[in-house]
């Protein structure tokens, strides 16, 4: 599943914080006295938000309220060299984005603020709903029917102790910044229903996050429900609860940028996740219960960012180790390769990851990439699930006036597995290397953050003999080497909230 | 914040208080019937009687004859006027307690295959709505038996044969394929759920060969209530036997006849008896799991959970499903320990009988003998009589040599803290029931039915009548004679109702009907077209315990002419004193006849015809 790029906006929102004073004012009225990056972004002047109503209630208070709609989205229609539906071929967990399926969501805000005469500031308050739509899309599978989610729903407040504290509540897509080349958060990306606490201060260009959810996912690893008869001998059956564990996540995020002179800065994250399972039972079959022990993790990490505060240049390094639970992935993995007491314990994940782009003239490139050490729990040295893996993603843009150009993008990504090869020749694993053509329209201009862009994508990829092996029999990827991929391709955002 | 709880507390009191305490309560136990030889049994199907509560309609299909209709106990109770106007006395409910709800697109509506013997069938109400139907019988001098069943439970666990796990219907052998010998094996189908009897138990077998007994694995489906049995004992493989289905219930082995686990090998001074292994050791067919109730375990949970029953609802007998799949040995203990346990709480009277579903009398009898049952389904005289000699016209004196068995078969004296009468007088007389077809199945004509009915409302015994036979039900084999009664519109005035209704009157009316002895005066081998007493029978029903009272019943069987009891001069010969004046009860209008020198009686009957007499001096007015 896909998330709207957070590059993009953070960019935005970095150059945004340097404006000078005064130059929200030419924007529509401001929703609060100090923006946050989420609302500054939601205030620029051009942004699609409907401007806000103003008005005073008998008491006195001044309010201002909006609807505003957000997206982000592309969708694809692809194939392969034979005719086939184009497919993704990335070996690695995060590969490049350009062959993925189809997503979109739709992002129904409201922004309000009151302040009454006595007030010294306004309180603000933000509602976001968000609706994402997956793969099959109608026109493709001819089942009208839609895979929806929803993403956000929750509500978010400003106002008690300081203007510059937001309290929230509700299920929301909780992250930092993306490699948006590879469609993927490396640092933090919690899925949560539960709330928090931010605190932005924009003078020392500070910011301080708190959060706690809870989840439970519908997995036999958290949840378990059986049949059993109705109680005073009605007639029928009904569903109880068998296991129900649900995994609590805390995290703590803080961020401090260093101005470098004019626009430019270097911006340095902290973070940090504690996540915690509770024991429980499950029912292995009929009258015989299973055991489950309580499990925990953590996760550590850090974000160095330096940017130019020009048209979206930066460059940023994620370093994540975690252990235990998380280390399977976000709080939405089930945990798998488990030691014989069905815990985490002892499993790792570590990460270094690079993301950035630069742009000067007609030209931008952009790059991702990563190196990736996944041990799960179990104790056997040879698992197939324990791996180590990386990608190196460059994306050279070549732009035609303002509006139409042309990107190449080259990569290689490689990764091994602990497991022994059929013929016992080492360990498994393989690599692939891909070239891609992509020419573009990018109507609302130059860069590589400016959306929408209608592509035209052609990616020639070669997987070593070695990958084919880690595909299942009659897999068409077991059986070649080379795949082609012609495809076009719409991909949008705007105003939509990306934290 | 205590206020408000006190008056929410007062509110609920009040209106639980609604409830009448009665319904929640055990009743009173009372013994409610002074002799069984004065009852008319009436069999219901609950299922298929009346619906008188639509909440307990889950998952009923009606019009699919096979699944829940939905006809409850509380249905039943809103129809005793039906039934009381058609004259019968008893109530034989079907099973009450829970079943499996279904099994292979069968449900268990009938309510042969138990799961829980604890606890009431909620497709039928709840105990108290159990409680409420004895109730109103007794309040209308009716009497109520319960079905149960003690051989088997429901389709409660499968043979892991293959040891996978899973239960799995499959073909063992190909048919096509060719043995070493050049022939062709047969295909045989194997069912996990219901496999072939093994007197070793089922085998566990794989490609390789057997590997010894298979183990069992109840299923877990609460949506079919295949959940643990109870009283618990039943969730333990011991319970049950675990020797597969039975394949044929007339095979028998040879055991010494004290110990039938043994071979008479083994007992050299012991009798040597044949011994229906897979009768009593087998699962009955359609995966009805047998129990070992030779585990004193199992015996006392059965003793347990059926006195419970009596205490709860102050029933007054049980119909007993399939005795004969269960050892003597476990009537000897069970039928004396609930008599003595209903005997200490002031419960008398308590009728045991049972259902031997076979042709021989000398088989059905032997349920009868001392500290066993007080009486079992006549199934022979279904058998011979109502079905060999009224439908099919055989010669009557069948009857006479039936019933002259009886005195040696069956059990000449009554069961101790018994009903006070011996088996061999007390046979539970029937047409048809729910396991055999509807007597009047082929047969649209009512003669023959007609003329049944009238055997069995005056001859010896307690009469059964199968629901919906009043209405002239015809359906086949289960589950087609197991009809919705609600489709008749209860009507009263059809000619079967009101000859029935009239029967019931006439038996309930002359004690020598019930409580007389039975003796064949007039019987005889002859069906032709030409014999003059062609198809009549003739019996007295008298002494006994019936005083002075007497009765004499003339039936002609005979379909083709009118018949009379006098063969080439010699007429039938009675017990009655020469000039004894009878009246025909049946036709009062007809002229009364006058008993002969040395009880001489010639009667002629038309064909398919019966004629009742009653001494004119008995006869009572109003019936």
């Amino acid at each position: 599943m896909s998330r709207p790029s957070r590059a993009a906006a953070l960019a935005l929102s970095l150059a945004t914080l340097s404006l000078p004073a005064g130059a929200e004012q030419a924007a529509p009225p401001p929703v609060e006295r100090a923006p946050s990056m989420q609302l500054v972004k939601a205030v620029r002047a051009d942004d699609p938000g409907t401007a806000p109503s103003e008005w005073t209630t008998p008491s006195g208070e001044r309010r201002t309220g909006r609807f505003t709609f957000g997206s982000y989205g592309r969708v694809m229609t692809a194939i392969d060299g034979r005719g086939r539906s184009g497919r993704d071929a990335d070996l690695v967990a995060h590969g490049s984005r350009l062959d993925e399926d189809s997503y979109a969501e739709l992002e129904l805000r409201r922004e309000d603020s009151y302040q009454l005469p006595s007030e010294a500031h306004p309180w603000t308050t933000r509602m976001v709903a968000t609706l994402a739509i997956g793969e099959p899309l109608f026109h493709r599978s001819g089942k009208f029917d839609a895979t929806l989610a929803v993403r956000n729903l929750y509500v978010e407040a400003k106002g008690l102790l300081s203007p510059d504290l937001a309290l929230w509540a509700g299920s929301r897509m909780y992250r930092g910044d993306d490699a948006y080349l590879l469609n993927w958060w490396p640092l933090d990306n919690l899925n949560t229903v539960g709330g928090g606490a931010r605190l932005d201060l924009p003078r020392s260009r500070t910011q301080i996050a708190l959060h706690a959810g809870a989840n439970r996912l519908d997995d036999p690893f958290q949840l378990q429900t059986a049949r059993r008869g109705l109680p005073g001998n009605q007639l029928g059956a009904t569903d109880v609860l068998i296991l129900d564990r649900p995994r609590t996540v805390e995290s703590l995020r803080v961020e401090q940028i260093f101005g470098l002179g004019g626009r430019a800065g270097v911006k340095l994250v902290g973070y940090s996740e504690l996540h915690q399972l509770p024991s429980g039972q499950r029912e292995t079959q009929p009258g015989r219960y299973e055991a489950l022990p309580s499990d925990s993790g953590y996760v550590v990490g850090a974000q160095v960012t330096g940017f130019t505060g020009e048209r979206d240049t930066h460059v940023s390094l994620f370093f994540r180790h975690a252990r235990g639970l998380p280390a399977y992935g976000g709080d939405l993995a089930v945990p798998y390769a488990l030691r014989l007491d069905e815990t985490t314990k002892g499993a790792t994940d570590s990460v270094a990851a690079i993301s950035g782009n630069f742009e000067a003239g007609a030209v931008a490139v952009q790059v991702a990439g990563y190196l990736r050490s996944f041990r799960a729990a179990t104790k056997e040295k040879f698992d197939y699930a324990h791996l180590d893996e990386g990608i190196l993603v460059v994306r050279p843009h070549l732009y035609f006036g303002e509006r139409a150009g042309v990107f190449v993008e080259a990569s290689y990504q490689a990764q091994q597995r602990a497991a022994l090869r059929a013929d016992g020749g080492g360990l498994m694993g393989g690599s692939m290397t891909r070239f891609g053509v992509v020419p573009f329209l990018s109507p609302s201009g130059r860069g590589s953050y400016r959306r929408p862009q209608l592509r035209a994508i052609f990616l020639l990829s070669r997987r070593s003999d070695a990958a084919r092996e880690l595909y299942a029999t009659d897999d068409v990827y077991a059986r070649r080497n080379v795949e082609q991929f012609f495809g076009l391709e719409a991909e949008w955002w705007f105003n939509s909230s990306y934290r | 914040m205590k206020k408000p709880f006190a008056l929410f507390a007062l509110a609920a009191t009040t209106a639980l208080s609604c409830l009448s305490p009665a319904d929640g309560e055990r009743p009173e136990l009372h013994t409610n019937v002074a002799d069984w030889r004065e009852e008319i049994i009436y069999q219901v199907l609950v299922d298929r009687f009346a619906n008188g509560d639509g909440a307990n309609d889950v998952g009923v299909r009606p019009g699919v004859p096979a699944r829940y209709h939905g006809g409850d106990w509380a249905g039943l109770e809103g129809k005793l006027d039906y039934i009381e106007a058609l004259g019968v006395t008893t109530l034989w409910i079907s099973p009450i307690v829970k079943n499996v709800e279904t099994d292979a697109g069968v449900d268990g509506y009938h309510g042969y295959w138990a799961q829980d013997l604890t606890r009431v069938n909620p497709h039928f109400g709840d105990l108290a709505a159990l409680r409420r139907l004895v109730a109103a019988c007794h309040a209308r001098g009716l009497k109520v038996i319960v079905d149960i069943v003690t051989n088997h439970m429901g389709q409660l666990f499968y043979y892991d044969i293959n040891g996978n796990g899973q239960p799995d219907v499959q073909l063992s052998e190909s048919g096509e394929r060719v043995d070493g010998q050049g022939h062709t094996k047969p295909v045989k189908h194997l069912t996990e759920y219901d496999p072939d009897f093994d007197p070793r138990g089922v085998q566990a077998r794989t490609s390789l060969g057997e590997s010894g007994p298979a183990q069992i694995v109840f299923a877990y489906d609460p949506d079919a209530n295949k959940l643990p049995a109870m009283p618990a004992i039943f969730q333990e493989a011991r319970a049950y036997h675990r020797k597969g289905r039975v394949v044929d219930f007339e095979a028998t082995v040879k055991r010494c006849a004290s110990d039938t686990t043994r071979g008479c090998a083994d007992c050299p001074g012991d009798a040597c008896v044949d011994y229906y292994e897979q009768t009593e050791l087998g699962d009955f067919p359609g995966g009805l799991k047998d129990v070992a109730t030779e585990l004193p375990e199992v015996r006392l949970a059965m003793i347990d959970v059926y006195t419970r029953w009596v205490l709860e609802t102050d029933i007054d007998g049980y119909r007993i499903d399939t005795i004969k799949h269960v050892e003597h040995g476990f009537w000897q203990t069970f039928a004396p320990a609930l008599r003595q346990r209903l005997r200490d709480v002031g419960k008398r009277n308590f009728l045991l009988f049972g259902e031997s579903f076979d042709g021989s009398d000398a088989r059905n009898g032997s349920y009868t003998r001392p500290g066993e049952l007080d009486a079992v389904f006549n199934f022979a005289h279904k058998f011979q009589v109502f079905d060999d000699i009224v439908k099919r016209h055989g010669p009557t004196r069948r009857f006479e040599e039936l019933w002259a068995g009886r005195a040696e078969l069956y059990g000449t004296a009554p069961q101790p803290d018994g009903v006070g009468v011996a088996p061999a007088k007390l046979p539970v007389n029937f047409l048809d029931n729910h396991d055999v077809p509807r007597y009047l199945y082929q047969q649209s004509d009512t003669q023959a039915l007609t003329l049944a009915l009238t055997l069995l409302m005056t001859e010896q015994g307690i009469p059964c009548v199968y629901y919906g036979t009043e209405q002239g039900f015809s359906g086949g084999n289960d589950p087609m004679n197991r009809e919705d009664l609600w489709s008749t519109g209860y009507a009263t005035d059809g000619a079967l109702f009101t000859h029935l209704a009239r029967l019931a009157r006439l038996r309930r009316g002359y004690p020598a009907l019930t409580k007389g002895d039975q003796k064949v005066v007039y019987s005889t081998t002859r069906t032709g077209d030409e014999d003059e007493d062609a198809g009549m029978l003739a019996f007295q029903r008298a002494e006994g315990d019936a005083g002075a009272e007497a009765a004499l019943v003339v039936v002609n069987t005979n379909a083709a002419h009118a018949s009379h009891t006098e063969h080439q001069g010699a007429p039938m010969k009675t017990d009655f004193q020469p000039g004894t004046v009878l009246v025909d009860v049946l036709d009062p209008a007809r002229p009364a006849v006058t008993v002969g020198a040395m009880g001489a009686l010639t009667i002629e009957v038309p064909p398919m015809g019966a004629r009742l007499f009653i001494p004119e001096a008995q006869i009572r007015d109003g019936l």
